[in-house]
């Protein structure tokens, strides 16, 4: 992972061992901030590693269209998953991926669910749709034993940690432009530690997504 | 320098003065006005040219942008494949007319460029970072040189996959598009510092030509992000830099022509220049007028002081004059007036005597002559008071000029037939009139009325008269001889102590002659005409020669003869006398010494004037010359008249005793017809008389002349002084002065005057004849 030296991030690690180790056993818990405002990060996908661990079964997912966007925004699959991309609008909608892990691009009719597709590479998916460029989502798809979603507190607990060497790396949307890297942490994750990863991202937050006058004009007449 | 052309010239240096500064000034300020609103314009031109060159990078921009965002360019980058890569970035360039397309990943690693190895890093780095900070960026670049306005933009599918860069050459197209809106010449140069080649260059103008490039170039060199160039003769410039990459460098250049900007100022000139020229001729106009209206009068007054300089009368100077001219016209008419009473005084006085106010001489003259004019017979009378002199002397010059007055006034109320009175000359006369002679007793008549008393200081004196008459036609024909002639008939009436003498033909001539004489007298010396004759003196006893009288002689050239009592005369009165006496006394004593050298020791007596004897270096003189001579004194003898002691007879009787004492003769000269008093003789030292022949000559005949004689030989015995007879010319009138006693005798009877070279040869001769008379 030499992509995150290449990252100007800087990170601010906490170390709090040895507490609350009689609440819950076997358990870890990383917490994801923005460096910047401090703020919880919520949807950074924390992946840990164990070598040697068994890989989570591939799964079937679904990110469906609705309201000219992408649901869930971020997805996390093991690779070997499949994930279909329900068209839930009324709209067409055109999605496609140039992305390294899956190329590929589905020209979706109303209301039309295409076969699932193969997400067996590890990596970032970056979803778009080619008649609505606002429209974007990530599946993450990993081949590490452990992974998780940050929740709205930017918290991830990860029990049962299997036995081993524990590498951690965090990505985010936000991290950056080409959003395929990581942060990588320096230092292994103990198995019930807790961690605070700060995170210095160079993608600006999209605010949140205001119809344009275009939109309303046409939301609008469709109400009526 | 006329008035008209100093006030000329002076107005329209004036006027050319302030035209010209006028001028130079508005001129001065609408150049730089113009240049400066040239400058202006170009400053605005080269805003718009920011603006367009902006506006079109936005443009450019949203159209690499469209292409970006299509599906199939996004599909063709994603697949890195380099040929369709190559082939996308052609396709896609090519419709947006790029001139240079790159694409490089999102690390800034060249994938494909028409420009560029792929594989290499992203030139135009700046742009680049400007890019990733604003979603892509527009921006001038020098590629080899060359600017393009370059478009460089993120490929998103959805996520950064790349950059894509499209560079749109700024050519010629874009300099005139610019130019069209500018309305200025613009271009594009890129080129390398210290180079004076350009690498690059673009014009809206037709070319831009080397030298003004080099130029150019040259003053780009040390500029900063705007350069205000200003050595183009031809044009004002302006250069915004576009882009510094290193050591090249690209500039927009807008430029303002000159000719074209200073159009208008072109145009000022001419009109200037027309309006100039106008005012140059209108003031001419002016100054020619007023000029004219200052000095035609002016040329008229002097025209007018020149005329009566000339003697002109001008009597309408003053008519169509104002102001100064009217005040010098009328100094001008004052003028002429003062000039023509000054000259009625100034003719008056000329042609009159201040003292009597009578005509004067020139009247005269004046009158004569036109009274000879005319034809007419008439009488002129010279009239002279005998005896002015002795009033001037007893009275006073003041009491005489009062007889003349008196006289004058007498002679303003003559009786007719008188015309005019003239006063000629101190107590000289003239009447006129216009009768061919002198009525008969109206000279006495006339002669009664002037002579009346005039009473001088309580003295009654009767002026004596005398009058010259001359006749017209008869005595002459010009005023001059008449003149003339009125006063040689009025000398003569004064000399003989005539009330009136007419003229007679004749007179006038002897007159003549005598200015003849005392003309020639001067030379008649140096020509030799004169000459010495010698008349012995003998003893009356026994007839021995005791001395020989000098006398002189002149043979006129053409008058012949001349009688020693007349020149004599002339020469006392024009004072010559001197010269003569010198010349008589030099060649006397010379011939004495010639005789003494021959072995005749002779005395000479010479005859000595007035003149001669008041001279106080006479004796010096004397000696002198008989010292030079080598006389003895006694050889010269001195003889004086009565007359020529009696001015001055204590100085004569000085210096007769100087000479007696110097050991010379002396003798007084025609004894008795002065009027020398006895008391004189006695105290004169001489020691001879000589008794005038005008006694001797009649003596045998005359008894009064006998005793006036024999008294006079008497008187000189008592007084112990030899007395000589002169004129002794017969024997009988020998005898009977050798009766009386007389000491020496003279005269024909002895011998008459003899030439110098006769006198020897005479002396012989007597001696040889009288010896046998002694014996006898």
């Amino acid at each position: 992972m030499t992509r995150v030296s290449h990252l100007r991030i800087g990170c601010l690690l906490l170390l709090a061992t040895g507490l609350c180790s009689s609440l819950a056993a076997q358990a870890a818990r990383i917490t994801v901030t923005d460096a910047a405002t401090g703020e919880p990060l919520t949807e950074a996908v924390v992946e840990v590693d164990t070598e040697g661990a068994p890989k989570p079964a591939p799964s079937s997912e679904e990110v469906y269209q609705r309201n000219a966007a992408f649901h869930p925004h971020v997805s996390v699959v093991s690779a070997g998953s499949r994930v279909s991309f329900p068209n839930r609008d009324n709209t067409r909608h055109h999605v496609y991926s140039f992305s390294p892990t899956g190329v590929f691009d589905l020209n979706l009719f109303q209301q039309d669910t295409p076969p699932p597709v193969l997400f067996d590479t590890p990596g970032i998916a970056v979803l778009g749709c080619n008649i609505h460029d606002q429209m974007q989502a990530f599946i993450v798809v990993s081949e590490a034993a452990t992974f998780a979603m940050t929740d709205e507190y930017g918290q991830v607990n990860l029990t049962d940690l299997p036995p081993g060497e524990h590498r951690l790396r965090v990505w985010h949307p936000r991290l950056e432009e080409t959003h395929q890297q990581w942060w990588e942490s320096p230092q292994p994750l103990g198995e019930t530690d807790v961690r605070s990863v700060s995170l210095s991202l160079s993608v600006p937050a999209k605010t949140a997504a205001e119809p344009s006058a275009l939109q309303q004009r046409f939301n609008h007449a469709l109400s009526q | 320098m006329t008035f008209r052309s100093r006030l000329l010239i002076t107005m329209l240096s004036m006027v050319i003065l302030a035209q010209i500064v006028t001028a130079a000034a508005t001129l001065s300020t609408i150049r730089s006005d113009i240049l400066a609103s040239g400058q202006r314009n170009l400053d605005v031109g080269l805003g718009v040219l920011r603006e367009v060159l902006d506006a079109r990078g936005q443009r450019l921009r949203d159209t690499v942008d469209i292409l970006t965002d299509d599906f199939g360019f996004k599909s063709a980058v994603a697949t890195k494949d380099t040929s369709t890569l190559e082939s996308v970035l052609i396709n896609h360039g090519g419709r947006a007319g790029a001139d240079m397309v790159l694409l490089a990943d999102p690390d800034g690693r060249l994938l494909a460029s028409s420009h560029h190895q792929a594989g290499s890093q992203l030139p135009f780095k700046g742009l680049w970072r400007s890019a990733q900070e604003n979603q892509g960026s527009v921006e001038v670049v020098l590629q080899d040189g060359v600017p393009y306005q370059f478009v460089l933009l993120p490929v998103r599918a959805p996520n950064l996959i790349g950059w894509a860069g499209m560079g749109f050459r700024l050519d010629a197209e874009l300099a005139t598009e610019i130019s069209a809106l500018t309305q200025l010449p613009v271009s594009f140069i890129g080129h390398q510092i210290g180079n004076n080649q350009a690498s690059y260059t673009a014009t809206s103008r037709e070319n831009l030509p080397p030298y003004e490039l080099a130029q150019l170039l040259s003053e780009l060199d040390d500029m900063g992000s705007i350069a205000q160039l200003d050595d183009n003769p031809d044009y004002l410039t302006r250069a915004g830099l576009l882009r510094r990459a290193g050591e090249d460098e690209a500039f927009a250049i807008i430029q303002a022509s000159r000719s074209s900007l200073l159009a208008p100022y072109r145009d000022i000139q001419w009109q200037l220049l027309a309006l100039f020229a106008a005012t140059l001729t209108l003031t001419a106009v002016v100054a020619a007028f007023s000029a004219r209206g200052i000095s035609r009068p002016l040329r008229r007054l002097a025209s007018a002081a020149r005329r009566i300089g000339q003697g002109e009368r001008i009597t309408d100077l003053k008519s169509g004059q104002h102001g100064e001219m009217r005040v010098l016209a009328d100094t001008l008419m004052t003028m002429q007036e003062d000039i023509t009473q000054r000259e009625a005084s100034l003719l008056h006085q000329s042609r009159h005597d201040i003292l009597t106010d009578l005509p004067n001489r020139t009247s005269a003259q004046h009158d004569v002559q036109s009274d000879i004019a005319k034809g007419r017979a008439f009488t002129l009378l010279r009239m002279a008071i005998s005896d002015f002199r002795r009033i001037n002397d007893t009275f006073g010059y003041a009491l005489g000029d009062r007889v003349l007055i008196t006289l004058s006034r007498r002679l303003e109320r003559l009786p007719t037939p008188t015309v005019q009175a003239y006063r000629i000359g101190g107590d000289e006369f003239l009447l006129r009139l216009d009768t061919p002679a002198c009525p008969p007793g109206w000279v006495e008549a006339l002669q009664d009325e002037l002579s009346e008393p005039i009473d001088l200081e309580g003295s009654p004196i009767r002026p004596r008269l005398s009058f010259g008459e001359v006749r017209y036609p008869e005595d002459g024909d010009t005023p001059h001889l008449l003149m003339r002639r009125a006063d040689v008939a009025l000398d003569i009436a004064r000399h003989h102590h005539h009330a009136h003498q007419r003229y007679i033909a004749g007179q006038d001539e002897r007159h003549l002659r005598q200015l003849t004489l005392i003309r020639d007298l001067y030379n008649a010396v140096e020509q030799q005409q004169l000459s010495m004759v010698y008349q012995p003196k003998v003893l009356a006893t026994n007839g021995n020669i005791v001395q020989f009288e000098a006398l002189m002689r002149w043979e006129h050239p053409t008058l012949g003869f001349i009688p020693p009592d007349e020149f004599i005369t002339l020469a006392e009165r024009s004072g010559n006398i001197r010269m003569l006496s010198s010349w008589v006394i030099e060649t006397v004593c010379a011939q004495l010494h010639e005789w003494q050298t021959q072995g005749h020791n002779l005395s000479v007596a010479i005859n000595l004037s007035a003149e001669d004897i008041m001279d106080e270096t006479l004796t010096a003189r004397l000696k002198d010359i008989l010292v030079r001579n080598d006389l003895v004194p006694n050889q010269l003898g001195l003889e004086v008249t009565e007359s020529a002691i009696i001015k001055d007879p204590a100085l004569a009787t000085r210096h007769l005793e100087e000479l007696r004492g110097a050991g010379m003769t002396l003798a007084i000269d025609d004894f008795g017809t002065g009027y020398s008093s006895l008391a004189q003789l006695k105290r004169l030292p001489v020691q001879e008389l000589k008794i005038d022949k005008s006694f001797i000559m009649r003596l045998d005949d005359s008894p009064d002349d006998e005793v006036i004689v024999r008294s006079t030989i008497e008187l000189g015995q008592n007084l112990g002084l030899k007395v000589v007879a002169e004129g002794v010319e017969t024997e009988a009138i020998r005898r009977m002065l050798q009766g009386f006693g007389c000491h020496y005798l003279q005269g024909y009877l002895i011998a008459r005057p003899l030439p110098a070279d006769e006198v020897t040869a005479w002396v012989e001769r007597y001696q040889a004849q009288q010896l046998p008379i002694q014996g006898a």
